[in-house]
């Protein structure tokens, strides 16, 4: 047993356990009856929701408004962050300004979205935007302050325009810190897409989950759960890979 | 030859930052295919008066005059090579190289080129498409040098480019930078804290005294070229360094005493 | 006095922002449905504030936050005791813990609704999750990380265990056990206005959502002006409470 082995057996056999304490107290029917579904009725469902296709229109209307969101944030947050990281009299003026935000509930700003954008997917949109913005434009400023100033002395001395040493220096020394952000900022965007969704909406896997609570079809609320869940995951994974194979272009 | 233009001249540079006056009113001439190193103690401005001659650095008064004409940016004939580390991590050596060139658009063929040729000036043939996390403190230096020298500036500035090296591979690289001067022909002011190296590869060593930085004397070393790291032995080695230890002795205890405070 | 001109820059842009709005508001260049001007706001709070219904929704926003933390940090604390305590676990569990404080935990909210009924305490469950494992995680680390020197110099004056965990440990770990009751409280506070708004259950974050729902631009506003100062009174009087702990 070496020291990879021992703990990932300590957390399969947690992940194990719990399931088995999940099931015994379904089987029981002492607690949660009809209220908590058994395991493999989940997994029913959720099979029955894909192999349907029920959740694929779902699933792309949540990705949809979480992409456009998440994009524009990139952008706005990249710049801006970049902007204060160059420039300490700035980014002492709005850092705490960003820091204060950052640790306010985002989704209390939804109903205005919702008068000014509607009750379809640009106020979703607009949900995942501010959602994801926060952790960007915060690890954009830390990487752009932190650049080693000589890599610009570098790019002067050979006379590179600023936007060149903006594109040559800025983006690529930052780029690792940067892609954290994003990759933090798309978990962002997606919990903001759907909150939105689960609130007020007519399509997504936010409107999914809240029409199986409201109608009380608790298997499938649970499965559709479940399958968020795993779109987080697999979102969040697939940027893991991404950032280790940039990590090859940075430091 | 000294009687001919300067091809670099500063005249009367002072530079203050609050509270400290870091170059006090110094003035020095660099002619063509000259070798000059600065010498001094720690902290008594050198790198800020080579940054200031590259044009990185505002200087709060004298001027800065390359082929008789006074400059306030920074210039297409001069090359830098830092104190610190400097080449970019995400770039290969090749890429590294290029860097300045591809900043003046020059084409991907031309640039491949000039910067194959200067790998192998350098000797860092087979490590074209290694990163700075691959390479050797030396190699990561010969890749900067190469960088600047690639751009081919009439002069070089180069401030302590070996300060981190073990002493074998400093005399070594200090031999492969004389080689490389000859061949291509650059001026070079050398900025150095180390007293043998200063005479291994110069035609004059100018002392700086503590800080506020002044010129304290100038010296002249009469070993002649093509030289090698052989002439260490010389006797005339010797006393030239001897006599560089006497300057420096007590400026360096004076600066001692200023970072001590 | 460092800082200054920063400081009223900072001032300056927000009054200039609240002035645009008040402009735009003021000489009709918006519609007024979408956006009213800051003095009504103000307005509106102030009169809401006698009223009282700002002051009891704020009040039950705070228990409710108050509870959960008080659950959150007596099982983070431990936790993270315990983790420190069994080194095999504790790799095991932080990887887990990490993995569980990375996916998007609130929206379990309906199950914790379905379970716990439509009340404070599915709120209290929900707040509870992100705000215990960034305490737990915390724990675990700031103690593991304090310097064994410290430990081997209590062991060598013959401290007692306890009085090494007491004089030792937790001096040396309290700046990240510190950090973790701060972040965790964040969440917390976080996680129960959000649940107030999405669940309209009492507490100002159910303010904004009625506001939305009976066309009252005011009241909305009230309701989202409140929940964003609420949480900024939070962040700042925990950052006054760091630096004055940890100054030194
Ligand atoms: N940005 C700055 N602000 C204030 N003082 C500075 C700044 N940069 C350098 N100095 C001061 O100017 C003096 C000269 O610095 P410089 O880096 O030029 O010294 P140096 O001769 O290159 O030293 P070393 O041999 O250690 O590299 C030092 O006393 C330093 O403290
Ligand atoms: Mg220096």
């Amino acid at each position: 047993m070496n020291r990879v082995t021992k703990p990932f057996l300590i957390q399969a056999g947690t992940v194990l356990l719990c399931m088995m304490i999940w099931e015994a107290i379904v089987e029981s029917r002492l607690l949660f009856e009809g209220i908590v579904p058994s395991i493999f009725e989940i997994m029913k469902a959720a099979w029955l929701q894909i192999s349907t296709g029920f959740i694929f229109p779902h699933l792309l209307v949540t990705m949809y408004e979480a992409f456009v969101g998440f994009a524009l944030a990139a952008c706005l947050g990249i710049a801006i962050g970049i902007a204060l990281g160059v420039e300490p009299f700035l980014r002492r003026v709005f850092e705490p300004l960003i820091l204060y935000f950052a640790a306010t509930p985002k989704i209390i700003l939804y109903p205005i979205f919702l008068m000014m954008l509607g009750a379809k997917f640009e106020s979703k949109m607009a949900m995942a935007g501010v959602s994801a913005f926060f952790p960007i434009v915060i690890n954009a400023t830390v990487a752009a302050a932190g650049i080693d100033r000589i890599f610009i002395k570098v790019a002067k001395s050979v006379g590179a325009s600023s936007f060149q040493t903006f594109t040559r220096v800025y983006l690529p020394s930052t780029l690792l810190p940067v892609f954290t952000g994003m990759r933090l900022g798309m978990g962002a965007a997606f919990v903001g897409a759907i909150l939105g969704e689960l609130k007020v909406s007519n399509a997504g896997l936010g409107f999914i989950i809240i029409q199986a609570f409201n109608h009380f079809r608790i298997p499938e609320m649970y499965a559709s759960i479940l399958l968020t869940f795993f779109l987080a995951a697999s979102v969040n994974f697939a940027m893991t890979l991404m950032s280790a194979r940039l990590r090859r272009f940075a430091y | 030859m000294k009687d001919s233009a300067p091809i670099l001249e500063i005249r009367n540079i002072s530079k203050e930052y609050p509270g400290v006056t870091a170059i006090d009113n110094v003035s020095l001439k660099v002619h063509q295919h000259e070798f000059v190193s600065i010498i001094g103690p720690s902290g008594c401005g050198k790198s800020t008066l080579l940054e200031i001659i590259a044009g990185l650095l505002a200087k709060t008064s004298g001027e800065v005059f390359i082929k008789g004409h006074a400059v306030k940016n920074t210039h297409a004939s001069i090359g830098i090579v830092f104190q610190q580390e400097s080449i970019f991590p995400w770039r290969s050596t090749l890429e590294n190289i290029e860097f300045g060139l591809e900043m003046h658009g020059v084409s991907k063929q031309e640039r491949r080129n000039k910067s194959r040729r200067m790998i192998e000036i350098v000797g860092l043939q087979g490590f074209e498409d290694r990163y700075p996390g691959e390479l050797s403190g030396g190699m990561k230096q010969r890749v900067a040098i190469a960088r600047a020298l690639v751009m081919e500036p009439e002069i070089l500035l180069m401030d302590e480019p070996f300060g981190a090296l073990d002493e074998q591979t400093r005399i070594i690289l200090g031999e492969e930078l004389l080689r490389i001067q000859q061949e291509i022909g650059q001026t070079i002011l050398f900025v150095t804290h180390n007293i043998h190296e200063a005479v291994q590869l110069s035609d004059r060593v100018v002392v700086i005294t503590a800080r506020p930085g002044k010129i304290k004397a100038t010296i002249s070393v009469d070993i002649e070229r093509p030289r090698t790291s052989e002439v260490i032995a010389l006797e005339k080695f010797g006393k030239l360094v001897g006599k560089i230890w006497m300057l420096l002795r007590e400026e360096s205890l004076k600066g001692f005493k200023q970072t001590a405070l | 006095m460092k800082g200054l001109p920063e400081k009223i820059l900072r001032w300056i842009f927000i009054a200039t922002v609240l002035t645009t709005i008040e402009v735009l508001v003021r000489f009709n260049l918006v519609d007024r449905i979408f956006l009213t001007s800051p003095s009504l706001i103000a307005a509106a709070a102030w009169q809401s504030l006698f009223a009282g219904d700002l002051i009891s929704l704020s009040l039950k926003t705070v228990s409710a936050v108050g509870m959960a933390f008080v659950i959150a940090a007596g099982i983070g604390l431990s936790a993270g005791y315990v983790l420190w305590r069994y080194p095999l676990f504790g790799r095991a569990y932080d990887e887990l813990l990490g993995a569980l404080f990375a996916s998007p935990l609130i929206l379990l909210y309906p199950i914790s609704l379905v379970i716990l009924g439509r009340g404070i305490n599915a709120i209290i469950a929900m707040a509870f999750l992100p705000g215990m494992i960034p305490i737990a995680l915390n724990t675990h680390q700031g103690l593991r990380d304090v310097n064994p020197t410290y430990l081997k110099a209590g062991r060598g004056m013959r401290l007692t265990e306890r009085q090494i965990m007491r004089h030792v440990l937790l001096p040396a770990a309290s700046p990240l056990i510190f950090g973790g009751l701060k972040l965790g409280l964040t969440y917390i506070l976080i996680s129960v206005i959000a649940l107030e708004f999405l669940v309209e259950i009492g507490g100002i974050g159910t303010l904004a959502s009625k506001g939305y729902f009976w066309f009252n631009t005011e009241e909305l506003y009230v309701g989202v002006a409140g929940a964003i100062f609420l949480s900024i009174i939070f962040v700042y009087l925990l950052g006054k409470a760091e630096s004055r702990l940890f100054s030194s």
